[in-house]
């Protein structure tokens, strides 16, 4: 056996107890949160691959924790925001490496979506490509407390802005997408 | 009314969410005020939009297994910890180089500075001994790097 190999082996040995999440407390939270998580992640990137690449990275990142505010166990609630936070921050890291978004990919999940909706897809396409016009920091924030109902101190804590600056960058981004949205229907503009 | 601060803003969006945005769900004070308020209308019909493509985003998505994420969240955990552990031995590495650079360059500048005569200050004895100094280290590092170098090749073979 090489020393590489030694080290690896001893890694693996003495990492798994000290994981923070046992194999079906971790299986409840998975169920729980996968779909959100993915949806977000997915809307505030535009790209389903990168979706797929963060929701696996956010909850390997998730399993490798110790602890938190030196504490192992965190209620649902606490959970979930960690997890947004983790993803958030994953998302961040990627625009700073410059992964952008080519325009042949956004047209084929375009029309991979229309062809899956159903029920309204001109209307499904109007959230598309609202959430694609507006900034990536506006998209997070419309998703965080119109879909995920956080509050603007919960915002804050998953996107590290200061709650004070989050209500008026929500009401900036909320009046933009109102627009973006259903232009004739709306009468406050 | 300045637009940006409803104070109910909040409210009505935490009714919305929970589905109590409804009569006999929330305080009719709510209702009457979202009816009334551009703010807060504007805030749900936006919502409303979110919420729809969430759900359908969520329904349509069939993630991958669990065991799945925890095997690839083990081996990410295990790349951690053994690039943690090796970076000792990084450093060893370039060290050695470092080491038979310097020891390279030293011995070809003595040998041709001088006559051939590595070092011409030295008696027979000292020589002798700073000779297999220099030796046992040359071999110690050399065999080090090798191995080191040797492993490096085949990972990336």
């Amino acid at each position: 056996m090489t020393l590489a190999e030694s080290i690896t082996n001893y890694a693996g040995s003495t990492g798994r107890e000290t994981s923070a999440v046992d194999d079906d407390a971790f299986q409840k939270i998975y169920d729980g949160t996968a779909r959100p998580l993915w949806a977000y992640l997915l809307r505030v990137s535009g790209r389903r691959d990168v979706a797929d690449d963060l929701l696996q990275d956010t909850y390997c990142r998730f399993l490798g924790r110790k602890a938190v505010d030196g504490r192992i166990a965190m209620n649902e609630a606490e959970t979930r925001s960690y997890l947004f936070r983790i993803a958030t921050n994953l998302l961040r890291d990627r625009w700073r490496r410059g992964d952008g978004l080519p325009e042949g990919e956004l047209q084929e999940e375009q029309a991979a979506e229309t062809a899956d909706a159903h029920d309204d897809p001109a209307a499904k396409i109007d959230v598309r490509r609202a959430m694609q016009a507006l900034k990536p920091r506006a998209r997070e924030l419309l998703w965080l407390a119109y879909v995920e109902g956080m509050s603007h101190a919960e915002i804050a804590a998953v996107t590290g802005l200061s709650a004070l600056s989050i209500r008026l960058l929500l009401f900036r981004a909320r009046r933009q997408a109102a627009g973006l949205l259903k232009p004739d229907t709306m009468e406050t503009r | 009314m300045n637009a940006m601060r409803c104070r109910y803003e909040s409210e009505t969006i935490r009714a919305f969410h929970h589905g109590e945005l409804q009569p006999g769900a929330c305080s009719e004070a709510l209702i009457l005020h979202q009816k009334d308020c551009p703010v807060c209308r504007e805030a749900v019909v936006v919502a409303q939009a979110l919420r729809r493509d969430a759900e359908e985003l969520a329904a349509r998505y069939a993630p991958p297994p669990s065991a799945q994420i925890l095997a690839a969240a083990e081996r990410h955990r295990r790349m951690e910890s053994l690039a943690r552990a090796t970076r000792f031995f990084r450093v060893l590495k370039i060290a050695g180089i470092v080491y038979a650079a310097v020891f390279v360059l030293w011995g070809l500048h003595s040998l041709t500075g001088h006559g051939g005569v590595v070092l011409p200050g030295l008696d027979g004895k000292s020589l002798n001994a700073t000779l297999e100094g220099a030796g046992l280290a040359a071999i110690f590092v050399g065999s080090g790097l090798w191995y080191a170098l040797r492993r490096d090749e085949r990972r990336m073979g």
